[in-house]
């Protein structure tokens, strides 16, 4: 936190001596946004405004004004500023994700979804969209009514209180909510066919070859398992020095996690049970 | 077939295993060598240990091919958990410690693991010094 603070003052003051030496410079935008970040909005919004004055038609600047009023929680001048920035410059893709998460706080979710669609499917690694799209998932929740589905897999937790809001999932939302978990490095979903459903996975194997391996294991495993009557394993967990792997056998799918060996594996356990129990195959 | 005292002491495998085997809920204990022998084993249910002891070092061989393509370390540790019981398969240097256990059984059966664990390894530390340098 104090290495971002001071990293931040340091441009602030690079940005200041730049537009001393040249008030007519587009640092203006650049300083407004560090301001913004350092959290003193009214300096942020005074240099944007001014510069602004001297650049009616630079676009970046405003971006930097549709956050600094996103931030204030002024969500209609937010969106106001952002239309500016797209008749001046155009759309791209962080013009998309801003756009989407003013289209959030605004309740327009629908919209919302349609711009983190498109830009999820595109780049379907990108964390930004990911967490705007769980987060427009537990908005939904919150605010619709919630459909009792089908839970892939009972588990033995405790069960949440009836007044609880529960959400219903779909594997693609409850894989990307697994994967922002602390210390997970990757998790796949395998279908009984063998083919990979979805899935993430940052290590040095595609997601395509973790699934594959791992699928083949746990069949190997079930096979091996099967000849002393223990009857179709639910549950396997490989530790190893670096690293562990979890492997969940639900009906229609194989759940493969990826994690790092120090992963508090017993509240991991947890919310991935939370998840799944909420869980329903697209 | 009596143990005495003094055997039972000596035979600090024997220990291990009992001292898991006393838990609520344990059906196997069992330690087996790289190769699938059978070091020590006691068992509840009419379970052919030998063949039991070949299979679990399959499914560590199984995982340990898992994690070669994963560029990982062999196996330290593996829970396996079906709808009425779990095993578990712990690598204590050479030899292997399996426990099986009924589903019900606490987690606390994991600190237990963990204390035989060390029982199995300051054994052969005093038993086998040369192996262990």
């Amino acid at each position: 936190m104090n290495v971002d603070l001071t990293e931040l003052d340091d441009r602030i003051t690079k940005c200041q001596r730049i537009l001393e030496d040249d008030p007519s410079s587009q640092i203006f935008a650049a300083l407004a946004e560090a301001y913004r970040k350092r959290k003193s909005i009214d300096k942020a919004l005074d240099v944007c405004r001014k510069g602004l004055e001297v650049h009616p038609n630079y676009a970046s600047a405003y971006i930097v004004m549709a956050k600094i009023f996103l931030d204030q929680g002024s969500y209609e001048e937010a969106d106001r500023q952002l239309r500016k920035a797209i008749d001046v410059g155009g759309r791209n893709r962080s013009v998309d994700v801003l756009e989407s998460e003013i289209f959030i706080k605004l309740g327009q979710k629908e919209k919302a979804r349609n711009i983190l669609g498109k830009l999820h499917k595109a780049d379907p690694l990108n964390d930004t969209v990911k967490k705007l799209l769980v987060s427009l998932d537990e908005i939904s929740a919150a605010i619709e009514p919630y459909k009792p589905a089908e839970p892939l897999y009972q588990m033995d937790i405790t069960r949440p209180s009836d007044d609880a809001p529960r959400r219903a999932y779909t594997l693609s939302n409850a894989l990307s909510i697994i994967k922002i978990l602390p210390r997970v490095l990757g998790v796949v979903a395998v279908g009984k066919d063998g083919m990979i459903l979805e899935g993430h996975f940052d290590g040095m194997l595609s997601r395509d070859e973790l699934g594959a391996l791992a699928s083949g294991a746990f069949d190997n495993i079930t096979t091996g398992i099967d000849r002393i009557k223990f009857g179709k394993p639910l549950d396997v967990l490989i530790e190893a020095e670096q690293s562990k792997l979890w492997m969940i056998s639900f009906d229609k799918a194989l759940i493969v996690i990826s994690m790092r060996d120090d992963v508090n594996l017993g509240s991991l356990r947890l919310k991935v049970n939370e998840i799944f129990k909420n869980t329903v195959m697209g | 077939m009596l143990i005495t005292k003094v055997e039972k002491k000596e035979n600090k495998f024997q220990s291990a295993l009992e001292y898991l085997f006393e838990y609520h809920g344990v059906k196997t204990a069992m330690i087996i060598d790289k190769e699938g022998l059978v070091i020590g084993c006691l068992n509840r249910d009419k379970i052919d240990s030998e063949k039991f002891s070949a299979l679990m070092l399959l499914i560590l061989d199984q995982a340990n091919q898992l994690l070669t393509r994963l560029n990982e370390l062999p196996v330290y540790s593996m829970v396996m958990k079906n709808d009425n019981s779990w095993i578990t398969i712990q690598r204590v240097g050479d030899l292997v410690l399996v426990v099986r256990a009924a589903e019900n059984t606490d987690e606390l059966l994991k600190v237990r693991i963990g204390q035989a664990v060390d029982m199995v390894n300051n054994y052969v530390k005093e038993k086998y010094p040369q192996t262990t340098r």
